[in-house]
């Protein structure tokens, strides 16, 4: 059976990286403009 | 939202109002039409309707390749796929992400070897010629269709849970508004939509599973699967374990063959691909276990489900009110535009490049590809509306009908790419044979086998064709413009570059 302390870990985790993936899409997005290579 | 006698909430009525519902779509509606006329304008040639001018950055390439995985299928099955396979089924369904990884390197090779290319089917074309063309172009053509109507069905049939609309009216806003953006903005706009699209979702993703973690401690939600529904945090679930292995196969099916995945690796920009598409795997594993989350607190809330592929939104509509149910709807309509322009777009391209304009004997001028795409793009349009108008069918059959097909797709595609030994035989029999199989076993076992045995048979046969019938490709054709374009001068130059490196070769 699935421990409690993996299903907290994976849910957590999962939490965390989907927070850093919107930090990193906008920080990417000011590094691009201000080297104006968006397109 | 009913309340019976025994604790069980059924989340069987729309939450949000329909006026609410209506206003939703109006806004975001125009929100995405206004976008892609906006962004259209840079679209003055064909190459930057269909590939938005191939310099697309490593912000807008990583979200593009999220926003476009993240289907309204993975907020939909995810949760699904947790309610009735337990934790296994939110981390087999994670592994599609796994798919993304493994085309990051393979995105950069595309880009290289093709800097005109347009679509994955020229690619097969050029690599294995007619034979190979044809089971390929019907696997694609198939799969594109099966993914656009089961994306317009999932709306009409999300806003009506959601928000009272009806199904019919829906479906055919979400359709006519991804058509009209995607008609105006090609692939500008669906690049462009895909960034906030990504936001929004990865934001509204992370805001409903806080609030339901707020209402609900994980120790409980563990504690009542324990008692009540086991199963579901075995780690021997075989049939759980079989999925994880066969949604890792049909997800590298999905990508590799999809001219989806390639329209943006020729539109990225060189060097861009690799660490986008890596990238947007890395943002795209969590997805799936957040959203999986709620299906395995529905049992520890005591929602009971009628219809399981929607138990991650009603789960959140239910829980967080009115506030969630507005949340939910914004992420779900994100998450339906995201794929189906892409869908739109990429599709017309095949219609386009390896359809219309090899029927017409030659290359097409840039005005007559852009009509063409446009076309196309309308007559996808009418032909998913006319479909998803039926409602046959639940989404989860018929997405994994397609599983078997595309992962019949993986050998050909990588072994192309990479193996000079890689020919016709081996290809064209491998995608035949593994589709055959697989479908086969879809029937017979099921459909958490379909993909692995479609995969594994054409593997074997790839493997014979290339030992029996080898070829010995030259990877440097690849870089000329196709025959017939008018860009042949440029090509010439191209050709007599120094060659690609040709692993395993």
């Amino acid at each position: 059976m699935f421990p409690l302390w993996l299903l907290q870990t994976l849910v957590i985790g999962a939490l965390v990286m989907c927070s850093l993936g919107v930090l990193m899409l906008v920080v990417f997005l000011i590094v691009d403009s201000r080297d104006q290579q968006i397109w | 939202m009913i309340v019976d006698g025994g604790g069980i909430i059924l989340a069987s009525a729309p939450i949000l109002g329909a006026t609410a519902g209506y206003v939703m779509l109006a806004i975001f509606s125009v929100l995405w039409v206004g976008l892609g006329i906006w962004w259209g304008r840079r679209a003055k040639s064909y190459d930057g309707f269909a590939v938005a001018g191939r310099n697309v950055g490593l912000a807008l390439g990583t979200a593009t390749a999220v926003a476009t995985w993240i289907t309204s299928n993975t907020t939909m099955l995810a949760p699904q796929f947790a309610l009735q396979l337990g934790i296994w089924g939110a981390l087999a369904y994670s592994t599609a992400s796994f798919g993304l990884f493994a085309f990051a390197p393979m995105s950069g090779r595309i880009r290289r070897l093709m800097p005109h290319g347009y679509t994955a089917v020229e690619f097969i074309r050029r690599r294995y010629g007619a034979a190979g063309t044809i089971p390929f172009l019907i696997i694609s053509l198939f799969y594109a269709l099966i993914w656009l109507i089961s994306m317009s069905m999932a709306g009409g049939k999300l806003l009506f849970i959601l928000s009272g609309i009806p199904y019919s009216v829906g479906m055919t806003v979400v359709v006519v508004v991804c058509v009209l953006y995607t008609l105006f903005g090609g692939m500008y706009a669906v690049i462009g939509t895909d960034f906030i699209q990504s936001i929004i979702i990865l934001t509204g993703l992370v805001v409903v599973a806080i609030a339901v973690l707020i209402q609900i401690d994980i120790s409980d939600v563990h504690e009542r699967l324990s008692s009540h529904r086991p199963m579901l945090l075995s780690i021997a679930f075989p049939a759980a374990v079989m999925a994880l292995f066969n949604n890792l196969l049909f997800g590298f099916g999905e990508i590799f063959h999809s001219n989806v995945w390639w329209s943006r690796a020729f539109a990225m920009r060189d060097g861009v691909g690799p660490k986008a598409y890596a990238l947007g795997g890395l943002l795209w594993l969590p997805v799936p276990v957040v959203a999986g989350f709620l299906g395995l607190a529905a049992p520890a809330l005591g929602i009971g489900i009628s219809q399981p592929d929607t138990v991650g939104p009603l789960v959140a509509a239910t829980l967080l009110g009115y506030t969630g149910a507005l949340l939910v709807f914004v992420v779900i309509f994100c998450s339906l535009a995201s794929s189906i322009d892409s869908l739109l777009a990429a599709t017309s391209d095949l219609m386009v490049n390896d359809i219309i304009e090899p029927l017409r004997g030659g290359s097409m001028p840039d005005p007559d590809k852009r009509w063409w795409s446009m076309a196309s793009i309308i007559t996808l349009g009418v032909l998913a509306w006319t479909v998803a108008f039926q409602n046959i069918g639940t989404l989860a059959t018929v997405l994994l009908f397609a599983g078997p097909m595309v992962g019949s797709c993986i050998w050909p595609i990588v072994g192309g790419l990479y193996f000079r030994r890689a020919s016709t035989v081996a290809a064209s029999s491998a995608m035949i044979l593994g589709s055959a199989a697989g479908l086969t076993a879809y029937y017979v076992i099921g459909w958490f086998v379909a993909s692995l045995v479609g995969a594994t048979v054409s593997g074997v046969v790839f493997a014979i064709g290339m030992i029996f019938w080898p070829d010995s490709f030259d990877f440097r054709s690849l870089a000329a413009p196709p025959p017939g374009s008018g860009d042949e001068a440029e090509g010439t130059e191209a050709t007599t570059a120094p060659p690609q490196p040709a692993t395993g070769s």
